[in-house]
């Protein structure tokens, strides 16, 4: 199975990294299947708060994947950045989230995809622009998620690290917002739609 | 007024303090307001990355105040930010040493072990920091957040309720206990889970959105258990009286006027009803 990720995606999971630095984030992947390529277009970020305890994640899930349906496409993957740079394991919470994408979500089965945001690659790539796309790529293998023995299978566009660098420079990790940030205040809307028009 | 309210923004700090300690005779500071300011900037430097400057200004502090436990502190801070965690460790430990009961320390102690993801360590570190001092409740909740990190909910139930006894007023720890509980799942979790959710709500005056929808999730998982357990009956709360899904309807409804009343202001863009309502009616059947 082969992936690929749009700027818009790329960006927008990176940059809500970012924007909380000192916590683990996570969100959907949203896309669809075109026989034995998966396309990621959009990325729905979650939580950067509660990611160990069930019922916002219940939330996040159902709503995004009703939203995802209403444009034609489904949910394809999972992605998720740990608290710690030294940190490489999708967690047991993380896993189980990443389940219940694969289990319920469009992409047929086996083919749900999970990103793992690569801490040592980031600093290049938001500061200087270059460099290898700052994610992992998991693919379920048994129960587990493990990385992908090929990491090309994952397509990043060639221009997606400036445009992050670019996004980053001018604080537009800001502009992110996650379910949590829905919670907390209904009029910050997780789609994200303004700001999915400055990452296309 | 970032230290009054204990907020951690190192971007303004880290600017306003450089400027007040750098230009000292134009700040018209106090010796002790000074030195106040500079351990600001050591802990803003080192969330910016600016290790150096961290370290210059620990220099300085320490040619004051030689034998101090909070320049110490700031040392172990500055090696963690190395990475030489083992040896930040070992500092607050002869900080302990010298000063058995700074609280401080061993809290810095337990961060230092969580960061290194020690992670066992660090839950050891803060429930024996918490046998002595039991009244610090934001080390509750850490502990909490630990215990929940590794799937030791029960534990972690544990803490929430020592947080909700010192707190009680407060409804986002209602809350909290209240999602700790329905992660555990079991029947008598979900309806204790439900009593916080909904004295999260009445706290919140129905604004705690977490909470409303926590009632929906709850009275839709309790009603679920019901019909597997083989009740054709509508389950029933403790009292025998009222439906269990009664809580639930009335959150929804208060769901439903808070997304209509952001849509009809312009707050929020269309289409956000459509999905809360999708939600809302697949968990209660309404």
């Amino acid at each position: 199975m082969k992936y690929t990720l749009s700027d818009r995606a790329y960006c927008k999971l990176i940059l809500h990294a970012l924007k909380h630095p000192l916590r683990s984030v996570c969100g959907a992947l949203v896309g669809r299947c075109d026989g034995d390529v998966v396309q990621v277009i959009d990325a729905i970020p979650y939580l950067h708060t509660t990611v160990a305890t069930a019922p916002n994640a219940e939330i996040a899930l159902e709503q995004s994947c009703a939203y995802a349906g209403s444009g034609g496409n489904a949910l394809v993957g999972y992605y998720h950045a740990n608290e710690r740079m030294d940190d490489d394991r999708m967690s047991k919470h993380a896993a189980k989230i990443a389940d219940c994408v694969e289990r319920n979500g469009g992409a047929p089965g086996g083919s749900a995809c999970a990103l793992l945001v690569d801490a040592s690659a980031l600093a290049e790539a938001t500061e200087r622009g270059t460099g290898r796309a700052a994610v992992r790529l998991l693919v379920k293998k048994g129960a587990g998620w493990e990385r992908a023995s090929d990491q090309g299978d994952l397509r990043v566009g060639g221009g997606a690290n400036a445009k992050l660098a670019a996004l980053a420079r001018d604080g537009r990790a800001k502009a992110v917002f996650d379910f949590d940030d829905h919670l907390d205040d209904i009029t910050a809307d997780w789609r994200n739609l303004a700001l999915n028009e400055e990452l296309d | 007024m970032i230290d009054e309210h204990k907020l951690r923004r190192p971007d303004p700090v880290y600017r306003a303090a450089s400027l007040v300690v750098n230009n000292q005779k134009r700040a018209k500071l106090q010796k002790q307001d000074l030195y106040a300011f500079m351990e600001q900037l050591a802990v803003a430097a080192l969330d910016v990355n600016d290790v150096d400057t961290c370290d210059r200004t620990i220099d300085v502090l320490r040619e004051t105040f030689p034998s101090s436990s909070r320049v110490k502190r700031l040392e172990g801070m500055s090696l963690e930010a190395k990475g030489r965690v083992d040896d930040a460790v070992a500092v607050y430990g002869k900080v302990l040493e010298e000063f058995p009961s700074d609280q401080r320390a061993m809290k810095r102690r337990v961060a230092a072990l969580a960061s290194a993801g020690r992670d066992k360590e660090a839950i050891e570190a803060l429930a024996k920091y918490l046998d002595t001092f039991m009244a610090d409740t934001r080390a509750w909740e850490r502990l909490a957040g630990m215990y929940q990190e590794r799937g030791a909910y029960r534990q972690a139930v544990f803490c929430w309720e020592e947080v909700v006894a010192a707190e009680p007023s407060v409804h986002y720890h209602h809350r909290r206990l209240a999602e700790c509980l329905y992660t555990l799942g079991t029947e008598e979790d979900l309806r204790a889970a439900r009593k916080y959710y909904a004295a999260a709500v009445d706290m919140s005056n129905a604004s705690d959105v977490r909470a409303l929808y926590g009632l929906a999730l709850t009275d839709n998982r309790l009603t679920r258990k019901g019909k597997v357990k083989g009740n054709p009956d509508q389950p029933v709360d403790g009292d025998g009286q009222v439906p269990v899904t009664e809580l639930g309807q009335h959150a929804a409804g208060l769901l439903r006027k808070m997304y209509a009343a952001g849509e009809k202001i312009g707050a929020s863009k269309p289409g956000l009803c459509a999905i809360v309502e999708g939600q809302l009616k697949t968990l209660l059947d309404a």
